[in-house]
């Protein structure tokens, strides 16, 4: 009868011990390696990524054709004028210009973030403006984030729209613009009306002002274009593409 | 003796489940901040030519990335499955070159000499997937790169990038849907090879 029971809780003993010794080999052997094994669940991740960025394109031709204008007006007109601009004003300065602007920007992202309940975004940008205003010097220094590390987060009527569940609807690619859907388009309208520049008199100014704006920039970022013309198989759906995800990481932070 | 064997097998078992996500942290913390600092040291070599550097890069890129899931990943369960063995393995020989290329460009544009990479979180998604958020700053400007880590035949490595949120391999497998709905893969594998001797030839100039 002893000897029946001992021989029992032998057995159940190296039942245990074989069963550890099968989690211990289960868990230091890699992850399965044949061609769909593990693939299925990193195809999963990837497609929903893609699901959740793609938009619709109806108008694809259209588009295709203010991409075709817009890489013209680029190659023909905009690098030059950037690239005599690079050459006559240095570096700094630009970048002053750039710091410039930004600040300017001040009204739109504040109402946005305010629409979008962003509180402490809206008291960042509030200090961040009073700051860069003041010690910046009218905004031409970011001391805010140079100094303090605080950055600026762009917030615009695009993401407000969003953030109350609007979705990208149609893609959109704008002459002159570039890439963007219906959703952002139609937010440039409320954006443009919290621009200070809107309120210069003469519209020949405004003009000067934007179109000083953007060869500004573009001088600053001169190869970025050219690098993704070069290193895309198709550069229209690439750029529509990286807008898509660069606007769904802007609306969930 | 059983009681022996079993606190051994226990203390075994603890040692494989409860450390294995701190050695995972630092192994892919180290495998990034490796390659991050070899990657710019190539950069900066003033004496190697744009051929030899993109050379250095591509054997970075193989030491660091899963290349053979990324491939499979650009072209999606269904765009692989149309291809031929035979044009798999060219393709991903082809995708390789078009990432390192990509990603030698992206960088060679930066200004190197004062780029700083800040290494901010390292996140488990699962026992086999971590992303590593860094934040990459030169003179130009600033923006947040996510690495995205997979744990494969018992080896750490990268299998795909996100660069202000977008993806590497979402931004190519979109191209290459796209590409396929109307052209074959032979076609697709032609288009790869003169797109790379293009770039071979052309240099960018801002």
């Amino acid at each position: 009868m002893l000897r029946g029971i001992m021989r029992n809780i032998e057995v159940k003993s190296r039942v245990v011990v074989a069963a550890f010794c099968c989690t211990l080999i289960a868990l230091s052997l890699p992850a399965q390696d044949d061609d769909f094994g593990d693939f299925a669940e990193f195809e999963d991740e990837m497609q929903k990524k893609v699901d959740a960025t793609s938009v619709p394109d109806p108008i694809e031709p259209v588009n295709r054709s203010f991409f075709w204008f817009n890489d013209k007006l680029y190659f023909y007109a905009l690098k030059p004028v950037c690239r005599a601009y690079k050459t006559v004003v240095p570096e700094p300065p630009r970048r002053w210009t750039c710091n410039f602007f930004r600040n300017l920007g001040f009204p739109k992202r504040l109402v946005n973030n305010l629409l979008q309940l962003k509180w402490r975004g809206a008291a960042e940008e509030l200090r961040n403006f009073t700051f860069n205003s003041t010690a910046g010097v009218l905004g031409l220094f970011n001391v805010s984030e140079s100094h303090y590390g605080w950055e600026a987060r762009d917030e615009d009527f695009g993401q407000t729209l969003a953030y109350y569940g609007a979705g990208p609807w149609m893609a959109v690619h704008l002459p002159a613009l570039g890439p963007s859907n219906l959703r952002d388009s139609l937010g440039m309208i409320p954006d443009f009306a919290l621009d200070p520049i809107t309120y210069v008199d003469a519209w020949g100014t405004r003009l000067a002002i934007h179109s000083g704006e953007v060869i500004n920039e573009t001088s600053l970022r001169l190869g970025v274009y050219e690098g993704i013309k070069s290193e895309s198989l198709d550069p229209y759906r690439f750029l529509q593409d990286a807008y898509e995800q660069n606007r769904q990481k802007k609306i969930k932070e | 003796m059983n009681k022996i064997t079993l606190a051994f097998l226990t203390a075994a078992f603890f040692s494989v489940t409860g450390f294995c996500g701190v050695d995972a942290k630092a192994e892919t913390d180290n495998i990034l901040k490796k390659t991050i600092s070899q990657g710019i040291e190539i950069l900066k070599g003033k004496e190697t030519s744009d051929a030899q550097k993109l050379k250095l890069f591509d054997g970075l890129l193989d030491q660091s990335c899963h290349t053979d899931l990324m491939s499979m990943l650009a072209l999606g369960r269904q765009g692989w499955g149309v291809f031929k063995t035979e044009q798999r393995k060219e393709f991903t020989i082809a995708f390789v070159n078009l990432m390192t290329r990509t990603y030698y460009s992206k960088l060679n544009q930066a200004d190197v000499t004062n780029v700083k990479v800040e290494y901010k979180d390292n996140i488990e998604i699962s026992k086999s997937k971590r992303t590593l958020k860094t934040l990459m700053s030169s003179s130009d400007n600033g923006f947040e790169v996510c690495y995205k880590f997979a744990l494969r035949k018992g080896r750490w490595a990268v299998y795909d990038m996100e660069v202000e949120g977008i993806s590497l391999i979402a931004s190519y497998r979109s191209q290459f849907t796209d590409f396929l709905k109307s052209k074959s893969p032979a076609e697709l594998l032609l288009e790869m090879k003169s797109n790379d001797e293009k770039f071979s030839a052309v240099k960018v100039v801002p």
